[in-house]
């Protein structure tokens, strides 16, 4: 497994807004579990014979089968059909017949449950079954017996008609903490489909992937909490219901997947001394924000100066005043120190100083960093490292280069004339020692060598 | 030719100049000194040399003690970098400056002639490449010491210029051999304002005149560069009784003008050596000499006696008709010492040679003129004694005999020069030339070919006292081997087959007839 690059991380999390100063990153598994069956809600727009009918009996309030059988002109099966399904569906009722809960309505209500209008049913996998008596319709009866019920009424309001349908489906999951990441297009996976590696035995199946029916089956701002997944399922049709009662899942590792680092960055906030931490969820190149999962549950350091003192620690460093610019913690270092934080780069910056491997949980930190030099001397050596990277500018002009170097220095330090600047006899020492800036010592001393002594030359005696 | 003509090879004098292995003893007017020279200072300037007879290295510990004390900066100028000591010292110096060791040299275009001439070509080639490679190698270890490498394709000269204040002007390039073997001198100068001169020529033709760079600090990797235009140039200041003089492209004659100056000046004599004298029939320093030779002037020249045509031309242009006893050449096979002397009054010691073709009108040399009596006359000493000792002495008109007797084979005896009726391209006048021209000999494709004058060969079988012609080459795929020894004190009857054979062997010297081909020495 390849080394986390913080800095890559914190490029796209800079990329969406602000530039983080830590850092807590982990790997979270990615699964791919697919569905046998799962419950969507798709509302369909009521056919105009059954909204005829439902409007008649909000009309009269009380009709008898003959009534609806006249006002549609569609002959007695017909007829007697239709109302039998909208019986069936919950949404018409025979006056006195006993209000005995079908199937609809049992997902009715878990449908309004879902959407937050009335008290969850339990799980469906526990829900009791319950015997009913079957009415048929009296043919032959004339009284005024049919009248709407209160689904019926909430249909016709709506001019829409909720219907329940199972589908298969294929998700990526995170199992911890368990996570919807994305549904998989069947139509866009025929490899994956055709080519799907066994399925993890149950006792492999990470604990939370077990408790997907209990999960799926939660309030949607409950489930939204617990497993990421709000009401619909991007690419899916349908409100999401749950898994189908009694119906399996299985759950597969999937090796393909990208999306599987957790991020929580911390951002000093605008307040001093004050800082936001927030969550994302993706890959190095591309993170999301997951707002749904709380830093403070997930068992990081969101404490700065504790995370100040490991990494000054971790340098034999003293600590510095955390900076205000683009949030790195200033650390006062040596210059070896401050030469491994500068990296490879020609320019001074800050870098990701990680603080060691991976926790227990698997979370790995790193702060942003900016070395200072404890000591002059210190100071004076970054210098030399940073020019040595200006090697063509300064085979031109070593003088100013060097001038340059030091300006950048200061500027990125913060401290403008806090410091002398190393003199050229030492500075001309320490870059001698570098072969690949010999040139440029050279280069430099080309002038008094060989042009100024000469800048005067008499003219020739005349004969 | 109709009858036999019989002839003799070997009496006929040559009508040119010629280097003949044997050493003379050098005319009363030359005043050999009484006791060997050594290095001296005479005030602030030091003659030195490389004693090649006791192998001191002279030059190289002066250098070595000059680049160690320096300062500030160092710069060297040498064609070549292949003394181990040299290079150390400038590497160390590079890191203990911290930079300030500017160095001008050969960083392409490797084409050093500083063969032995008594090395065969095959040890001359492996010289070479043994050369060329402690070259290369000392190039890199100076440019990752920090040393600031730079070329310029015509820079002929070697000088050290320490802080402006101390410089050494020298025959000799960086190498071991010039350090230890050759005959080599210099001359160091203690006078800042001469030091000065020389390290602005030297800044000049190192900023604007080096095309080829390799920077200081890493590995050699040489790079073309474009050197800006040079600045308004004045020329090298200095005057009685020391000046720097310098040649550096069309920008500074300086060394041309007081060259001129020097041998017009001469009145008695001038003592002259030289790597080479190439090139100089049309050039002012060879009219400056016929000038001086004109009215009396004697000459000692020491030369490299080199198997070059342009040498032997130049000196064969210089020397017609010019006394004998007015003239005395002599070839040192190692010499590589560079003076010129005027009367004993004044010297002249520069970095480049008698040459017509480089270094007067281009490239870039340095010299140093002075006028200080005792260092002239160290000066004047050196060059004597390294006439004294070398082992050529210059004869204009030699006879063939001389030459051949002076070479370490000849070829002498009797016979008969055959040739066949299907030879052709025969030379109507073969007779006069076999009796007035120089006559080589060397072997070739298994066969002994007889060079006549410059261009004619004559390939020939052997068979006892009779040579057969079996081809004549004009130049061509001979023109360029080397002689084995010359044809001496040789009668040949030349038959040609169109006649009755005729064969007639005269033996005058009482041999029963025959060629005889010996080593002489």
């Amino acid at each position: 497994m390849s080394a986390i690059r913080f800095d890559a991380i914190a490029e796209t999390v800079s990329r969406m807004g602000i530039a983080p100063s830590v850092l807590h990153v982990r790997r979270v598994p990615t699964y791919e579990v697919t569905f046998d069956a799962l419950q969507f809600l798709v509302e369909e727009k009521l056919p105009a014979p059954d909204l005829a009918v439902l409007g008649l009996l909000d009309a009269l309030g009380v009709a008898t089968a003959d009534d609806v059988r006249t006002y549609l002109g569609l002959g007695f099966e017909v007829s007697d059909a239709l109302l039998r399904l909208l019986i069936k569906e919950g949404l018409i009722q025979q006056q006195g017949a006993a209000s005995a809960e079908t199937e609809e309505d049992s997902l009715w209500t878990r449908v309004k449950a879902l959407l937050g209008l009335a008290s969850p049913p339990p799980p469906a996998s526990r829900r009791p079954t319950q015997a009913r008596r079957v009415e048929l319709l009296d043919p032959t009866a004339t009284g005024p017996n049919l009248e709407l019920t209160e689904k019926g009424r909430d249909v016709l309001g709506a001019g829409l008609h909720p219907r329940v349908v199972e589908r298969p489906c294929r998700m990526v999951l995170w199992a911890d903490p368990p996570h919807v990441a994305r549904a998989i297009s069947e139509g866009k996976q025929r490899f994956a489909s055709d080519n799907k590696k066994p399925p993890l035995p149950p006792g492999d199946v990470p604990e939370p992937l077990r408790r997907l029916d209990e999960l799926f089956a939660l309030p949607v701002n409950e489930r939204m909490t617990a497993l990421g997944l709000g009401e619909r399922l991007r690419g899916v049709e349908g409100r999401i219901l749950g898994v189908v009662p009694n119906r399996q899942w299985e759950v597969r590792p999937a090796p393909w997947e990208r999306v599987n680092l957790m991020v929580v960055a911390g951002f000093e906030s605008s307040d001093l001394g004050g800082w936001v931490w927030r969550t994302f969820v993706g890959s190095e190149q591309h993170l999301e924000l997951y707002p749904r999962l709380e830093a403070t549950v997930l068992g990081v350091n969101l404490e700065p100066a504790l995370l100040q003192a490991q990494a000054t620690g971790l340098l034999s460093g003293e600590p510095g005043v955390p900076t205000r610019g683009r949030g790195a913690f200033r650390l006062r270092c040596q210059a070896a120190t401050i030469l491994e934080l500068m990296g490879r780069s020609d320019q001074p910056r800050d870098c990701w100083l990680s603080l060691g491997g991976a926790d227990a949980t698997g979370w790995q930190s790193a702060l942003l960093v900016r070395g200072l030099a404890v000591s002059e001397q210190d100071a004076h050596l970054a210098m030399v490292e940073l020019l040595s990277r200006h090697e063509n500018s300064a085979r031109r002009d070593l003088r100013e280069t060097a001038r340059q170097v030091w300006t950048l220095l200061e500027s990125y330090w913060e401290e403008p004339g806090a410091l002398a600047p190393p003199t050229e006899r030492w500075l001309m020492e320490q870059l001698w020692l570098r072969p690949v800036m010999r040139k440029a010592v050279c280069a430099a001393r080309l002038e008094d060598d060989l042009v100024k002594p000469y800048r005067e030359a008499r003219l020739p005696e005349v004969a | 030719m109709s009858t036999p003509a019989r002839i003799i090879v070997g009496p006929q004098r040559l009508t040119e100049f010629w280097f003949l292995k044997r050493s003379q003893a050098l005319p009363k007017w030359v005043a050999p000194p009484a006791l060997a020279p050594t290095p001296a200072a005479a005030g602030d300037i030091s003659h030195l040399f490389t004693d090649d007879v006791a192998g001191v290295p002279h030059l190289r510990e002066a250098l070595l003690e000059l680049i160690g004390s320096a300062k500030q900066k160092v710069f060297f100028c040498s064609f070549l970098f292949a003394d181990e000591q040299i290079v150390k010292a400038l590497a160390a110096a590079a890191e203990r400056l911290r930079g300030g060791v500017y160095v001008l040299t050969a960083l392409k275009d490797f084409t050093p002639d500083l063969s032995d001439l008594e090395e065969d070509l095959e040890q001359r080639a492996e010289t070479e490449r043994n050369r060329r490679q402690r070259h290369e190698q000392n190039l890199r270890r100076l440019s990752q010491a920090g040393a600031w490498l730079r070329g310029i394709k015509d820079c002929h000269a070697k000088f050290c210029v320490v802080d402006d204040e101390v410089a050494l002007v020298t025959s000799a390039n960086a190498t071991s051999e010039a350090y230890t073997r050759n005959p080599e001198n210099g001359v160091l100068v203690r006078e800042p304002s001469v030091a000065r001169e020389l390290g602005r020529l030297f800044a000049g033709a190192w900023l604007y005149a080096a095309n080829l760079e390799s920077m200081p600090g890493g590995d050699l990797d040489v790079c073309s560069r474009n050197p800006g235009p040079l600045p308004p140039w004045a020329g090298l200041a200095g005057g009685e009784p020391l000046r720097a003089v310098a040649t550096f492209g069309q920008t500074e004659r300086s060394l041309l003008e007081r060259t001129l100056a020097l041998i017009d000046g001469a009145r008695q004599e001038l003592v002259i050596a030289s790597y080479s004298a190439v090139g100089l029939q049309k050039h002012a320093v060879g009219a400056a000499l016929k000038r001086a030779l004109a009215r009396g002037v004697r000459l000692l020249l020491v030369l490299r006696p080199r198997p070059n045509e342009d040498q032997q031309a130049t000196c064969s242009w210089l020397l017609e008709s010019v006394p004998p006893e007015q003239v005395c050449v002599r070839g040192h096979r190692l010499t590589h010492a560079k003076a010129i002397v005027a009367d004993g009054h004044r010297a002249l010691l520069w970095t480049g040679n008698l040459d017509g073709h480089h270094g007067y009108d281009n490239g870039i040399e340095v010299g140093i003129e002075f006028s200080r009596p005792e260092a002239v006359r160290l000066v004047r000493d050196y060059v004597v004694a390294l006439a004294g000792r070398a082992g050529y002495s210059g004869v204009f008109g030699p006879t063939l005999a001389e030459l051949a007797e002076a070479g370490e084979e000849s070829l002498a005896g009797e016979g008969v020069l055959r040739i066949p009726a299907q030879v052709r391209g025969v030379p109507e006048d073969l007779a006069a030339r076999l009796a007035a021209q120089r006559v080589g000999y060397f072997r070739a494709e298994g066969r002994l070919v007889l060079r006549v004058g410059r261009e004619l060969h004559l390939v020939v079988r052997e068979t006892e006292a009779v040579w057969t012609l079996e081809e004549v080459v004009m130049g061509g795929r001979f023109r360029a081997h080397p002689l084995a020894g010359w044809v001496s004190d040789c009668t040949l009857v030349i038959d040609v087959e169109t006649r009755p054979t005729v064969i007639q062997m005269n033996n005058p010297r009482g041999h029963r007839g025959g060629h005889q081909r010996g080593r002489r020495r």
